[in-house]
């Protein structure tokens, strides 16, 4: 019933900061000359930046912010490690070598899609190359060697990405870092449908994983003994989360704490049932980055603040605040 | 995030050299800087894509940009953004910044203070660049942002992308300007009297023996301009040797050893980002003012600054 509530609040939320998202910017614009460019026409100027410039941006917020709370939530009932989050694997680093690559070899020059397209396969290489080692330890998936294989690899990435800039001149260092900041600003519709694309069904099999992993919570021998079939789980979970994260990061770039903190947060505030904690994820997790850029490109306008750095200063006291009140509670 | 600690430290400081080398024109010179146009990325020479379509001024007339791209003009454009700094500053000695709408966080100049800002000059803010309305929109060509040039073709914003690296694009740049907005007499002038100062520098420089000279940026190990900077043209044109004309490429590290075992006459710093390494401390040095690095209309007068340091006595 609780849970339901909650779903009930952070429904009414998304709607609430969908709208707010394309009512504010840079760009003052009455309610009135908003509504009138979403039905009507209204200013074609309006039109433009309420049409082509905000919407996308906001949809983009919510499926990206969504999905990396979704893959946050997954990967840490995975791994069963609080402090598991979407990249822990190497996915950023695998998308960052690709991009960064990208931009080395001049291919962003001549080619818009690119940089996406080669993070994306750089984001893939990782994925493969975490399972392959995880994999090869033993024909299980051994979550701590997933773990363990992730890191090695996300460090083996970096080391990638220094040495591509090392000898790369400033502009393709200044394009990399641009992207590494991760931001929405690129968001159009055709962004949109692409990761929207990827994002549904990703985000249905997720959900559908809830009740294993559930039960893999207790144990995987118990969760076993109990029918589910523990290696399907833990191989479809980490791939599908990763596929999901690496389209976020292929369209945004690396925007952290998103995955880290709405889950933990959910959890805090509704328990750690995956079939409600994995929806709400989802939603929380669509709402905060929604506000997030709202903020992001707001708050200095007309100068945008990266919006890793507003998902940082805002969620980590948010996040701090339900621990401290958990903990009491707890106490008590 | 699983980049580690050690890559991402490596990338901050890659990130501050280059947001170091890219806000050319500190705040205190009070001059426009430039946002990115000193990098030269490797291109082929043959710069001739950039040939114009149809020439003999009137309109309509069509130019083809930096990118490849062919625009067609009907008329003069009355409401411009420039989002590089230094085409801004040739729009100015053109004698046309009534035409400007916006500016940048980069643009200093008084007489652009009283112009909204559409945030920096790489990914600047699109909401307020459309609100403006311009009739022509003046981006960065190159791997720094490819982004902006695509998302105003989409949104149907008139854009015209430079590329300014050299001493030649600039001439290119200001040609191209005063073709577009109609003011091709004085573009013709602007580039005469470009022509004359650097006539004038070669003229002095040409008796004087060259001297060695290696430009500093600055970091650790120093970077330094390699060939191929517009820092080196300038330097070259002034009668000099770059001392690190073998190393290929663009600004990079170089280090100390290497740089100690070639005699250097002179060290010219990078007055904004430059500091000499105490071992280097026994070598003549000269401090370069920000605006001479910024590739634009004031190309004539830096390469005039740049010859008096390596010269003094051509000049007296």
């Amino acid at each position: 019933m609780r849970q339901l509530a909650w779903a009930g609040v952070l429904i009414l939320s998304l709607m609430g900061a969908f709208v707010v998202s394309i009512w504010l910017g840079s760009v003052h614009l009455t309610p009135s000359e908003v509504f009138a460019a979403l039905t009507t026409g209204g200013d074609p100027v309006a039109r433009q930046i309420v049409v082509e410039l905000r919407a996308p941006r906001a949809a983009l917020a919510v499926v990206v912010g969504g999905g990396l709370a979704l893959a946050g939530a997954v990967f840490q009932a995975l791994l069963r490690n609080p402090l598991a989050e979407p990249y822990i694997l190497g996915i950023s680093g695998g998308a960052a070598t690709g991009a960064v690559l990208a931009l080395a070899l001049g291919l962003v020059a001549s080619h818009s899609w690119a940089l996406p397209a080669a993070s994306f396969v750089g984001a893939l290489l990782a994925i493969v190359l975490v399972l392959r080692v995880a994999l090869a330890a033993d024909d299980r998936v051994d979550v701590r060697v997933l773990l363990l294989a992730g890191v090695v690899v996300g460090a083996f990435f970096g080391a990638c990405i220094s040495f591509i800039l090392s000898v790369s001149d400033a502009r393709t260092v200044r394009g990399a870092v641009l992207w590494m900041m991760g931001s929405l600003a690129g968001a159009d519709w055709s962004t949109v449908g692409t990761v929207t694309l990827y994002t549904v069904p990703a985000a249905a099999v997720l959900a559908g994983l809830a009740r294993p992993l559930n039960l893999m919570a207790i144990g995987e021998e118990t969760a076993g003994y109990l029918g589910t079939n523990v290696e399907g789980v833990k191989r479809t979970a980490y791939v599908v989360a990763s596929l999901l994260t690496a389209a976020g990061v292929a369209a945004t770039g690396v925007i952290g704490f998103v995955g880290l903190i709405v889950p933990h947060g959910v959890r805090l505030v509704t328990g750690s049932d995956y079939r409600t904690l994995l929806p709400l994820s989802f939603l929380a997790g669509a709402v905060f980055l929604t506000l997030a850029d709202v903020v992001a490109r707001t708050i200095l306008s007309p100068t945008e603040v990266p919006i890793g750095v507003i998902t940082a200063f805002v969620g980590v006291p948010l996040f701090l605040v339900l621990l401290r009140r958990s903990l009491g509670s707890a106490g008590r | 995030m699983s980049l580690g600690r050690a890559s991402l430290r490596v990338l901050f400081r890659l990130s501050v050299c280059a947001l170091v080398t890219s806000q050319l024109g500190c705040p205190s010179d009070r001059r426009p800087s430039d946002d990115g146009e000193r990098e030269r990325p490797r291109r082929p020479d043959s710069d001739e894509s950039a040939a114009e379509v149809r020439s003999g001024g009137g309109y309509p007339l069509e130019v083809i940009d930096d990118s490849g791209t062919r625009h067609h003009f009907g008329a003069p454009p009355e409401r411009i953004v420039s989002l590089v700094p230094s085409a801004t500053e040739t729009l100015l000695a053109l004698g046309i910044g009534e035409r400007l709408v916006g500016r940048t966080d980069y643009d200093r100049l008084p007489e652009l203070r009283g112009l909204p800002s559409v945030g920096g000059g790489l990914q600047p803010n699109l909401e307020v660049l459309v609100a403006l309305e311009p009739d022509l929109v003046i981006v960065f060509e190159g791997e720094s942002d490819r982004a902006t040039g695509e998302r105003l073709r989409n949104l149907g914003v008139p854009h015209f992308s430079i590329r300014p690296d050299g001493i030649a694009d600039i001439r290119t740049i200001v040609e191209r300007l005063g073709r577009i907005t109609g003011t091709t007499p004085a573009a013709d002038s602007l580039l005469a009297g470009i022509q004359g100062a650097l006539d004038d520098v070669a003229a002095r420089v040409e008796s004087r023996p060259r001297r060695k000279v290696v430009y500093l940026m600055g970091g650790e190990p120093p970077w330094v301009a390699g060939p191929g900077t517009y820092i080196h043209e300038l330097m070259v044109a002034g009668g000099a040797d770059n001392v690190v004309e073998d190393l290929g490429g663009l600004y990079g590290p170089i280090s100390l050893e290497e740089l100690l075992t070639r005699e250097v006459d002179l060290i010219l710093v990078s007055e904004q980002t430059g500091a000499v390494p105490p071992q280097l401390s026994a070598v003549a040095q000269a401090r370069v003012p920000g605006w001479v690095e910024v590739p634009g209309p004031r190309l004539g007068k830096a390469a005039r600054t740049l010859a008096r340091l390596v010269h003094p006595e051509a000049f007296r």
